[in-house]
């Protein structure tokens, strides 16, 4: 991959995600809203203004946490398969998004259901997710199959625990089945900025950390000979990885497939490097989910699919592609 | 001058080595040779910093590693590890991370370093291969490369363990002369070698070990009459003049 050609490829990208997010701001409902009217809307601030209403408080909340929960996803993703050196590995497969998942199940239980608590609860399920896959990856003579397998596994038993508590609390109930499947019908600022602020600090972090996160995967050994204490930023990267998952989910529900798919596809275009890859997975995460769910809200109108369908559409076959690509993490092209 | 001091370290409970001491000067290249299992390269990982020492000390002119940083640890030490994989990363990207060690904030390669990394890829003959991804070569470029990554370190101790593994005869014999200019260069190269003949031929102290400890230490030619390669290989190694210089062979 040139140089130019990979920078060229991450301006358009850039380019692309501008007019997605213009493109849910404007055609994502049976109104369409003009450039000035959402101009109009930011500075005016205005009641009774319908078409401001709409864009500042169902258009604008939904455009940015579908483009903060892709970005989030997808480079998440991106940063595991790195860590754990499994191409398969991504925050729904493993059973990241579960233990976010469960987190917040079990902050409902307990009454709460958006804010601080609710962000915090799901990264800790996150968190307790990663680290137990961490430690048990590190065990010698462990395969990548096996991580990828006992990531499922966790996966199966958490969303079980989930679904029961569901069962058993009328208050669990209330988390829909769209969090389930995931979507964004059900945003608003009051979940989403604590969740953005927490994503925003992450992805500087691992933005910033590029080059440890390209030595860390080179092993070890390598790692450790060349000058990174390899043990310690595995742990940073994990953290920023459960922090990025548990706040996509916490807003998002359980987005299937995106921290999959989307780095195998920026890798394609910019290469495995982590400079590159990184903004890579944050623009075009961010651009996927946003026009899948421009298109979940527009297709059927005016029914509304959650947007987790629509990309568990998606990811299923792609995901089958790449089961058959790849062999026990390893490429055999 | 690399200095190793009754040095203990090990995996569990055990000790792998024990009591191990002897130098690297700069200017020479030390050679560690022993049968499998006999603490090679746990000797070397402890060197470096990444085993924990049991006790002992490891000094790099004269400044004890064991209160250094990963970091600053790298900048006095390069260290090619036994296990190399094929990383998803270009060579040009590979050896410029040789300078990592290096970087300071904001976490970007200066101009030095491209530099330095397309330096040593011009020496070791890399610089075709400079965005070809590292799963598309072969062992021995592979080997090259992690060599060339070790190069760009620019350490006054250069350790690598078995770096001969996949090299063909011409460039492991390559490899000999490189090394041999390292050590010109004042540098401290400490090896771990398998290929007995080769290790004698290229090396200016020889390091013997068997489990675990030093059980012989001094020149090729002092190893050699000493008899205990006889002891420990049930080989004789004798030397026989050539028009070409001294030439090394098993007498079996």
């Amino acid at each position: 991959m040139g140089e130019q050609k990979g920078k060229y490829i991450l301006l358009w990208t850039a380019l692309l995600c501008v007019v997605v997010l213009w493109a849910a701001l404007s055609f994502g409902g049976t109104m369409t809203l003009s450039l000035g009217e959402m101009c109009h809307a930011l500075f005016s601030r205005d009641p009774s203004d319908a078409a401001g209403n709409i864009f500042l408080y169902s258009r604008l909340p939904r455009a940015v946490a579908s483009f903060l929960a892709g970005a989030a996803l997808a480079t998440a993703g991106a940063v595991l398969q790195t860590v754990l050196g499994n191409k398969l590995a991504s925050p729904s497969i493993i059973g990241v998004n579960a233990g976010a998942g469960l987190g917040i199940t079990i902050c409902c239980a307990c009454g709460v259901f958006s804010g601080w608590m609710a962000s915090v609860s799901a990264f800790l399920g996150s968190l307790v997710v990663v680290l137990a896959i961490a430690l048990f990856s590190r065990r010698s003579g462990v395969s990548r199959t096996t991580v990828i397998l006992t990531g499922v596994a966790m996966n199966s038993v958490l969303n079980a625990i989930s679904e029961s508590l569901a069962v058993l609390d009328t208050d669990v109930a209330i988390l829909s089945t769209e969090f389930r499947v995931g979507g964004f019908s059900a945003v608003s600022y009051q979940r989403l900025v604590p969740a953005a602020v927490l994503i925003v600090a992450a992805l500087v972090v691992l933005l910033t950390l590029g080059n440890e996160l390209d030595v860390v995967g080179l092993g070890d050994e390598t790692a450790q000979g060349i000058g990174l204490a390899a043990g310690k930023y595995r742990l940073v990267f994990l953290f920023a990885c459960a922090v990025l998952a548990g706040a996509a989910v916490s807003f998002a529900g359980l987005l299937g497939f995106v921290g999959l798919i989307v780095p195998h596809v920026a890798r394609r275009l910019v290469g495995t490097e982590s400079r590159r890859l990184l903004p890579m997975c944050l623009l075009s995460g961010g651009a996927f989910v946003t026009a899948c769910d421009l298109a979940a809200r527009t297709l059927f109108a005016p029914f509304e699919l959650p947007v987790g369908i629509l990309m568990a559409v998606i990811g299923g076959p792609a995901f089958v592609v790449l089961l058959i690509r790849f062999k026990g993490g390893h490429r055999y092209a | 001058m690399l200095e190793i001091r009754n040095l203990s370290a090990g995996y569990g409970h055990g000790d792998v080595i024990a009591e191990v001491s002897f130098t690297a000067k700069r200017g020479e290249i030390t050679t560690i040779i022993g049968k499998n299992g006999c603490g090679k390269t746990t000797l070397l990982k402890a060197v470096t910093g990444m085993l924990p020492h049991r006790s002992g000390d490891v000094l790099v002119d004269g400044v004890s590693i064991a209160a250094l940083s990963t970091a600053k640890r790298a900048q006095l030490m390069s260290y090619l590890a036994q296990g190399r994989g094929a990383p998803e990363i270009t060579v040009g990207r590979m050896v410029l991370h040789g300078r990592f060690s290096h970087l300071g904030y904001p976490r970007r390669y200066s101009k030095k370093d491209y530099a330095i990394a397309a330096e040593v890829m011009e020496q070791m003959g890399l610089t075709a291969l400079a965005y070809t991804p590292m799963s598309q070569l072969s062992g021995g470029m592979r080997q090259k490369v992690y060599i060339a990554m070790a190069l760009a370190q620019q350490t006054p101790v250069v350790l690598m363990d078995e770096p001969t593994t996949y090299l063909d005869i011409a460039q492991q014999l390559s490899f000999g002369d490189m090394v041999g200019d390292l050590a010109q260069q004042g540098k401290a190269v400490l090896l771990v070698l398998h290929d007995l003949l080769f290790a004698l031929r290229i090396s200016h102290r020889i390091v013997v070990m068997d489990g675990g400890r030093v059980v012989a230490c001094g020149t090729p030619e002092e190893i050699m009459a000493s008899g205990v390669l006889e002891r420990l290989y049930g080989v004789v190694v004798k030397s026989v003049e050539t028009e070409q210089g001294i030439r090394l062979y098993y007498d079996v």
